[in-house]
């Protein structure tokens, strides 16, 4: 009974181990795909910073554009969140300064807009941003998206 | 037909001239019966002789040429005069007349026809001695100082004597050239009876040997004149070029010498006679003749007459040369006169063509001053004419529709004396005067203010320009123009293009403020789709993740609380953007109650007073008493009020104090009377920089980088204050200084102006 408790519990250990080690793996994986998040709103950065978050994205966040490029040489994410309408460069400004640097133009970057007009996505294609979101959009989907992207 | 020919030959047999035919080499194939008769021969002694052997020696060379040349041309006629040899040896002079019908069929023969002459020459020949006797006697009468015409009376004398001599005189009077005169003459002796050889020589000025001529020697003179040419004359011609009478003749015959014509001469009458004319010796001239009879005086004037006039012709010619020469002479001269004559008639063409100029461009310049004096008096312009000093010299009568002068009444007056020009433009005019008269400058189109004679004010326009008197300025000429009416005309031009101008201006303002009202209102679609998009992707993001995600109750709650705020926020938004749009299109209802303004600002401050109290901030109002009533919409005026004290507790640090003032705002003019009331909400918070003061009216015009430092406004607040404020009659404005705070006021017109 004892034996076999001890078993049972060294079964428990062992896969409470593995759990352990393959969440571990899991969490340091992710942190190789940091994502940051770039919107003069704090409540949109607070809930795209949650979901991500939830499913083990490592995130980043900036509340303007030359804090976000500040905060991409500090440590270069593999998605980027980019709204349009903030101050200190907008999102077209960064998009463009990124994309056309040979060290961050590997960055895919999703340009947010609250506006949704035709122009905007003209503009953000002018940009060479990768793809375009309108506001207001759906978490799970976003989700989707960046496991699409990032695998 | 035998009595015929019996007839005619009896005709021809007794005819008075006598018959020869001859073949075409001179035979004789007929002689008339008549023949024997003259010259003693029998036909049969005739016939088939060559007529030739009868013929005189001396008359053979010339009937001979004469034939010759007679039987080349058919039906050839000739006569001529000969001498043919009698039966019994003497020479009959006869007259033929020759014709040569070799061609005629029925004739096939030359036919002489001929008559004895020479009873009629010795007829002559006795007339011919007695006309010398009467031409000697004649000579002796005629005065020495006539040469002329006594040696024309010798030849015309020596004509009728002698047909030889008639011959010469004819010949050498005509002939010019003295080698052919001496020629002709040595033929023409040659040719008599008497004188069968003949040589003439020519002397030179210096005596020396000239021109030769000679008939009848053949070649013995050449050997002759080839001595005479070394200066050896023959005796005869050295003896008579030493007489020293008049007219000297040698006869020779006796001392000939070595004369190689010795031969020819001396069995001859021969004579050398000297050519000369008063006293001039042309040459020497040498007759012989056959016979030894002794020249008789008779022969010597003869010959001493045919050697005059041979002599005279010579002279003659020398005299027809130098006459010649002289008419040359006169001839050039003539025509130097010639030529000069035409040069002074062209000259003279000249003077006159040059003297119809001057009368023409006289008659053009009358014309030209009488065309200018008409274009200067219905010239459309005033045209004043002013001397140096000043005065007028000339005007037109157009200064009368100007000035209301006469002409008469300005000319010879000076021109400042007549005060037409006003006194401030006097200087510039005197020295535009005195520029145009130096030549240093002149005036173009000048406006002026001139003066009427009625005293009226008259604008013209004027031009100066110099009057040349031999190329220096002299005076000046001034055309004037009334431009009053143009002036006005012009100043009503201006006054109404000013008006267009500013019109134009107006609706370009207008326009570029409908472009700006466009573009505002594409960027306010653009804005409000912003605003209105950023709390619903909030609530939209927080109520999916509260759905999506276990979490504990703390984080619902604050999501949920988020999802409240933002939808609160999204309200505000919808209600604010419906507020303006009213107001700005008009689709508001607005009341117009009269008001009590502290009650305004009480309700105001309770309203606000809960969110003050959560910042922990102070309100204080401060009311002057008595504020008079405004007109207007209550809750429009509330929501004024409202609006500026949230901005002010929103801005304002936590602990500060929000103070609002009321008072009467008086107008300069009218103290007594307040006109407006002007309420103050001040705040103590961070201020407003004054580059942002001015936009802070506009729609999303707020203030602050993020979101963060904003409050939760929509950026629409101020804007619908503006509106508010406006549409009552007041305005809004702001103070503010940056760290130290703010102050909104605005003003409502009181309600006693209001009535």
């Amino acid at each position: 009974m004892m034996a076999c408790q001890l078993d049972t519990f060294l079964l428990l250990v062992l896969y409470m181990g593995e759990l352990a080690k393959s969440r571990i793996c899991r969490v340091i994986e992710m942190s190789r795909k940091r994502v940051l998040i770039t919107d003069n709103d704090p409540n949109l950065v607070k809930s795209l910073t949650f979901v991500l978050n939830k499913e083990g994205y490592e995130t980043d966040t900036a509340e303007n554009g030359e804090e976000a490029i500040a905060k991409v040489r500090q440590s270069k994410p593999s998605l980027m969140f980019l709204d349009i309408m903030m101050p200190k460069k907008n999102g077209y400004e960064v998009c463009q300064e990124l994309k056309s640097s040979p060290d961050f133009s590997d960055i895919y970057i999703i340009m947010l807009t609250a506006k949704g007009q035709e122009e905007d996505r003209v503009k953000a294609l002018e940009s060479k941003s990768d793809e375009f979101i309108t506001k207001p959009f759906s978490p799970a989907e976003i989700v989707r998206r960046v496991h699409q992207i990032l695998g | 037909m035998n009595q015929r020919e019996e007839y005619f030959k009896s005709l021809i047999e007794n005819a008075p001239d006598m018959i020869v035919t001859l073949d075409v080499n001179a035979t004789i194939q007929y002689v008339s019966p008549s023949t024997e008769r003259v010259l003693g021969y029998s036909p049969d002694m005739l016939l088939g002789k060559n007529v030739f052997d009868i013929v005189h020696p001396n008359d053979v060379t010339r009937a001979t040429n004469t034939f010759s040349e007679g039987i080349q041309t058919p039906a050839y006629t000739t006569s001529m005069e000969l001498r043919v040899k009698h039966s019994d040896g003497s020479w009959r002079h006869v007259e033929l007349l020759a014709n040569n019908l070799l061609h005629e069929p029925s004739v096939e023969s030359v036919v002489i026809n001929y008559r004895d002459i020479t009873e009629k020459k010795h007829a002559e020949d006795e007339i011919r001695v007695k006309h010398e006797d009467i031409e000697v006697h004649a000579h002796q009468l005629e005065a020495a100082n006539d040469e002329l015409r006594h040696t024309q009376q010798q030849l015309l004398n020596a004509y009728e004597q002698l047909h030889a001599v008639r011959k010469i005189d004819q010949l050498i009077v005509r002939e010019k050239n003295p080698k052919k005169l001496i020629q002709t003459a040595c033929n023409i002796i040659s040719e008599t009876r008497r004188y069968e050889c003949s040589w003439i020589v020519l002397l030179d000025d210096a005596r020396a040997f000239g021109s030769v001529a000679h008939a009848g020697f053949g070649q013995d003179f050449l050997t002759l004149q080839d001595r005479i040419r070394t200066g050896a004359w023959p005796a005869c011609a050295q003896r008579v070029l030493q007489e020293k009478t008049p007219i000297a003749i040698a006869i020779v015959a006796s001392d000939c010498g070595d004369c190689p014509l010795t031969e020819k001469c001396s069995q001859r009458s021969a004579f050398s006679i000297r050519l000369q004319h008063s006293e001039q010796i042309f040459g020497i001239a040498c007759f012989s003749g056959p016979g030894n009879s002794t020249p008789d005086e008779e022969e010597r004037a003869l010959v001493e007459e045919m050697a005059g006039d041979i002599a005279f012709a010579l002279y003659n010619i020398k005299l027809e040369e130098a006459r010649h020469n002289t008419e040359e002479e006169i001839r050039a001269q003539h025509e130097d006169i010639l030529v000069h004559t035409y040069q002074l008639e062209a000259a003279n063409d000249e003077l006159k063509h040059t003297q119809n100029q001057l009368i023409e461009a006289n008659q053009k310049l009358r014309e030209s001053e009488e065309k200018y004096r008409a274009l200067f008096e219905s010239a459309n312009d005033e045209i004043i004419h002013v001397n140096k000093s000043g005065t007028i010299i000339d005007a037109n009568k157009k200064v009368t529709d100007i000035f209301g002068y006469t002409p008469q009444e300005v000319i010879g007056k000076n021109f400042v004396d007549l005060d037409l020009i006003n006194p401030n433009q006097m200087p510039a005019m005197e020295k535009a005067f005195s520029n145009t008269l130096q030549g240093t400058g002149g005036w173009g189109l000048t406006e002026l203010e001139s003066k009427h004679k009625d005293g009226s004010t008259v604008y013209i326009e004027a031009s100066i320009s110099p009057l040349h008197k031999e190329g220096k300025p002299d005076g000046i000429m001034a055309v004037i123009r009334d431009v009053t009416e143009r002036k006005q005309m012009q100043e009503k031009v201006t006054e109404y293009s000013g008006q267009l101008e500013q019109r134009l201006e107006e609706l370009q303002k207008a326009y570029e403020k409908l472009q700006e009202l466009d573009k505002l209102k594409d960027n306010f679609l653009s804005t409000v789709s912003h605003e209105l998009r950023t709390p619903l992707t909030s609530i939209k993001s927080f109520a999916e993740i509260l759905l999506t995600y276990d979490n504990d109750r703390e984080t619902e709650k604050e999501f949920l609380t988020i999802i409240n705020d933002e939808s609160d926020r999204l309200t505000r938004l919808i209600n604010d953007f419906l507020d303006i749009s009213k107001i700005e299109s008009g689709h508001i209802q607005w009341e117009n109650v009269e008001l009590e303004i502290p009650k305004i600002i009480e309700t105001s401050v309770n309203a606000t007073q809960s969110l003050a109290t959560k910042m922990n901030l102070q309100i204080d109002v401060s009311l002057q008493p008595n504020l008079a009533h405004v007109f207007g919409d209550e809750d429009k005026i509330v929501q004024v009020m409202t609006n500026l004290i949230s901005n002010a507790i929103n801005f304002t640090s936590e602990g500060g104090i929000i103070r609002i003032f009321a008072e009467p705002l008086r107008s300069e003019v009218s103290i007594a009377k307040p006109e407006f009331v002007k309420i103050d909400v001040v705040d103590t918070g961070k201020g407003i920089a004054p580059e942002d003061q001015e936009y802070i009216f506009e729609k999303f015009s707020q203030v602050g980088d993020t979101l963060k430092d904003k409050p939760p406004g929509t950026g629409l607040g101020l804007a619908i204050c503006k509106e508010i404020v406006e549409h009552h009659g007041g305005s809004i404005w702001v103070e503010s200084e940056v760290g130290k705070g703010s102050t909104f006021s605005f003003t409502l017109p009181s309600a006693e102006m209001a009535d």
